[in-house]
């Protein structure tokens, strides 16, 4: 068993092989022989953290995503049932989901995370996906119009 | 920017994500993985770019971010893709961005990278029945010849990106228009070529109202050049691997590419087909690479000597004239097929005339016992038949010795065709007639085997695809009962689906009720279309 300490001092308990579902944690405890010393996560929350140790707990086991498939696996649309269930109950902090797979490099998280967010954004417009994520549209006029006159032949097609 | 500051009222769709943390928070690399995920959270290529323009177009950071290259290498282009109101003088001379504004400006997006380019040009009231040249179709199809001219220097300004190119129109005269411009423009990393002619299947038999010696030249050698077409065809196109053709016209003596993966060719015009040496000259130059090969009415009637194709895995076939399929299973070697399909394109009126129908079954029969004979039918995985259709009554005779516990006096073709298809995993069957889907659920008894036997011992998808409800229920009734039925060797089918105008509700009680004694049988999916 290993110690993790997140940002805000909070300890999880996890076994090797899980914590070996990210790249970060797995070079790191390669080093560590001595399982008394608990790691430090300065960048992820106790929150969120524990919702990425439910993430590798489930997928313990599984066969880890190789880097010559980076490309093609963005590219599967679908999504496992128990991967959406699990990302769409933690919709609120998608966003530091997405930010802690990126740092400790889990990737089939972080692909997940992605997809998600994706698959909120897909089929909305452009205003639909401001009102989403509350962002201020801050292109200038001049902007907007180059922009109206795309859409005039893009919308077409 | 601060998302509890920024946003005082949340939207329509604020409901969705009440308590979301800011997505600008994210680093830009970030923000770039999820648009690609954007990009390929759509299977269809023109959604993808749509998703992609609307999330250029939100805020300043996202634009920049999403004017990113990779994102732009997929073009579509329409005859929505012209502006009717700019002027078009000289069209060698014109503007290409005034014609084309988007295409323009998403290949400008592109910079430098390999580019899909799919060009589909449709009428609106294109009729199929009618003869192209009297048709509404091509009067009202605003589509002009200057048009291809501005499209094809467009095209050439960027042939040193193109990596696919997706052709297809209703109407000919573009496709013979944008061929022409395109001859000797060299494409070095063109991969795939597919050109459609839109709805061909009406006249693939023939094809008037074409000028004598219409071709889709584009990739053709020019007329008077030195070298031969196969070392032409590998210095301009160096990279082609995938070849498609549908109810498009080619002059096979100018056009020879080698190392191909895969050809396709479809509809071809009877009087345009290429001859038993154009087509062997085509495969021999692939003889090696070939992996899947598509041939549906595009054999020619005359076939000579066998020509191996010793990697090829994937063959279907579809044939208007059975007498051009009749000999290819003497003409192609294939011995390491894995994947058959074969699909019976006979026009109605050929149904329709007992006489001719009656010819047919025959020169089907013989087709049919030819692949028994020639190629290595127990090493298929994959079948699927399109539209077969087969005399019933041996079946019925075949029923009667089933009850009597004998071998039958004949075994109908298609049965017995079957029953060497000893590894077949997926099977799928396409409007099938009662015969066909009869043999699936026909147990035979052979000598010296103590049970019957039934073709196709372990399925793992069963597809089919029909209208025809009382048929397939007819169907339904008899698996449910012949693969349980007393000495009878037992079958596994993994999952079935089933397309088609039926009633899935009867269907699936029917599933559910008593009648249904298999067990096997888990899955089960419906598309109703």
């Amino acid at each position: 068993m290993f110690t993790l300490l997140s940002e805000d001092g909070i300890s999880f308990q996890a076994e090797r092989d899980v914590l070996e579902r990210s790249v970060l944690l797995k070079n790191m405890l390669e080093d560590v022989q001595d399982s008394s010393n608990s790691i430090p996560l300065p960048n992820v929350a106790s929150a969120v953290l524990e919702k990425v140790l439910h993430f590798c707990e489930h997928h313990r086991g599984d066969p880890l995503p190789v880097p010559e498939e980076d490309e093609t696996r963005m590219r599967k649309i679908v999504i496992e049932d128990w991967d959406y269930d699990f990302i769409s109950a933690n919709c609120d902090i998608v966003f530091e989901i997405i930010m802690a797979a990126n740092y400790l490099d889990i990737k089939d998280l972080l692909d997940l995370g992605c997809k998600y967010v994706a698959s909120l954004i897909k089929g909305k417009s452009t205003e639909q996906i401001r009102e989403l994520f509350h962002i201020v549209n801050d292109l200038t006029p001049e902007e907007e119009e180059k922009i109206k006159k795309e859409n005039q032949w893009a919308e077409a097609v | 920017m601060n998302f509890e500051n920024d946003s005082p009222s949340p939207g329509p769709l604020g409901y969705i994500l009440p308590s979301l943390s800011p997505i600008s928070s994210l680093p830009n690399e970030l923000l770039l993985s999820i648009f690609d995920a954007v990009r390929f959270s759509d299977e269809v290529q023109v959604d993808q770019q749509d998703s992609i323009r609307c999330v250029s177009q939100v805020c300043r950071r996202w634009r920049n971010l999403a004017l990113e290259p990779s994102f732009w290498q997929f073009v579509y282009i329409s005859q929505k893709s012209i502006d009717l109101t700019a002027s078009m003088e000289d069209p060698h001379l014109v503007d290409e961005a005034s014609i084309f504004p988007w295409v323009t400006t998403v290949l400008g997006r592109s910079q430098t990278l390999p580019l899909d380019v799919v060009i589909e040009l449709w009428s609106d009231s294109f009729d199929p029945v009618v003869q192209e040249s009297e048709s509404e179709s091509e009067r009202n199809f605003f589509w002009t010849h200057s048009h291809s001219v501005v499209l094809s220097r467009i095209l050439t300004r960027y042939a040193s990106q193109l990596y696919s190119v997706t052709i297809s129109s209703q109407i000919w005269r573009p496709l013979q228009d944008i061929g022409t411009c395109l001859i000797g423009v060299q494409m070095p990393l063109l991969q795939e070529w597919s050109v459609n002619r839109e709805n061909p299947r009406w006249r693939h038999a023939f094809c008037s109202g074409l000028e004598p010696g219409a071709t889709m030249p584009a990739l053709e050698a020019p007329r008077g050049i030195n070298v031969s077409m196969e070392e032409y065809t590998t210095a301009m196109f160096p990279s082609l691997r995938f070849l498609s053709l549908s109810g498009s016209l080619q002059d096979w003596t100018r056009f020879t590419p080698s190392n191909l993966r895969a050809i396709d060719l479809k509809y071809i015009p009877l009087n345009c087909r290429p001859t038993y040496q154009e087509l062997k000259a085509l495969l021999l130059a692939s003889q090696f690479s070939l992996e899947s090969l598509t041939l549906w009415g595009a054999m020619p009637i005359e076939m000579g000597q066998k020509i191996t194709l010793p990697n090829l895995h994937s063959l279907s076939l579809g044939f208007s004239f059975p007498e051009a399929a009749l000999c290819l299973p003497y003409v192609l070697d294939v011995p390491n097929l894995e994947q058959l399909e074969i699909y019976h394109i006979l026009p109605q009126n050929h149904l329709d005339s007992a006489g001719s129908q009656s010819m047919d079954e025959i020169l089907i029969s013989y087709f049919y016992l030819a692949m028994i004979h020639r190629w290595p039918l127990n090493q298929l995985t994959h079948l699927a038949l399109r539209s077969p259709f087969f005399p019933f009554g041996e079946f019925e005779e075949l029923d009667v010795s089933f009850r009597e516990k004998r071998q039958g006096a004949w075994v109908p073709v298609l049965l017995s065709f079957f029953l060497q298809c000893t590894s077949v995993t997926h099977l799928s069957f396409l409007d099938p007639d009662k015969s066909t889907l009869r043999a699936l659920v026909s147990p035979v008894w052979m000598n010296n085997v103590k049970e019957a036997i039934v073709p196709f011992c372990s399925l793992r998808l069963l597809h089919i695809e029909t209208e025809d409800h009382v048929n397939f229920m007819d169907f339904l009734d008899r698996l449910s009962c012949c693969d349980k039925a007393d000495h009878v060797l037992p079958r596994r089918i993994g999952s079935m689906t089933l397309e088609g105008l039926l009633d899935w509700g009867e269907i699936r009680d029917y599933f559910a009720s008593d009648k249904w004694a298999r067990k096997d049988l888990t899955e089960f999916e419906s598309c109703l279309v």
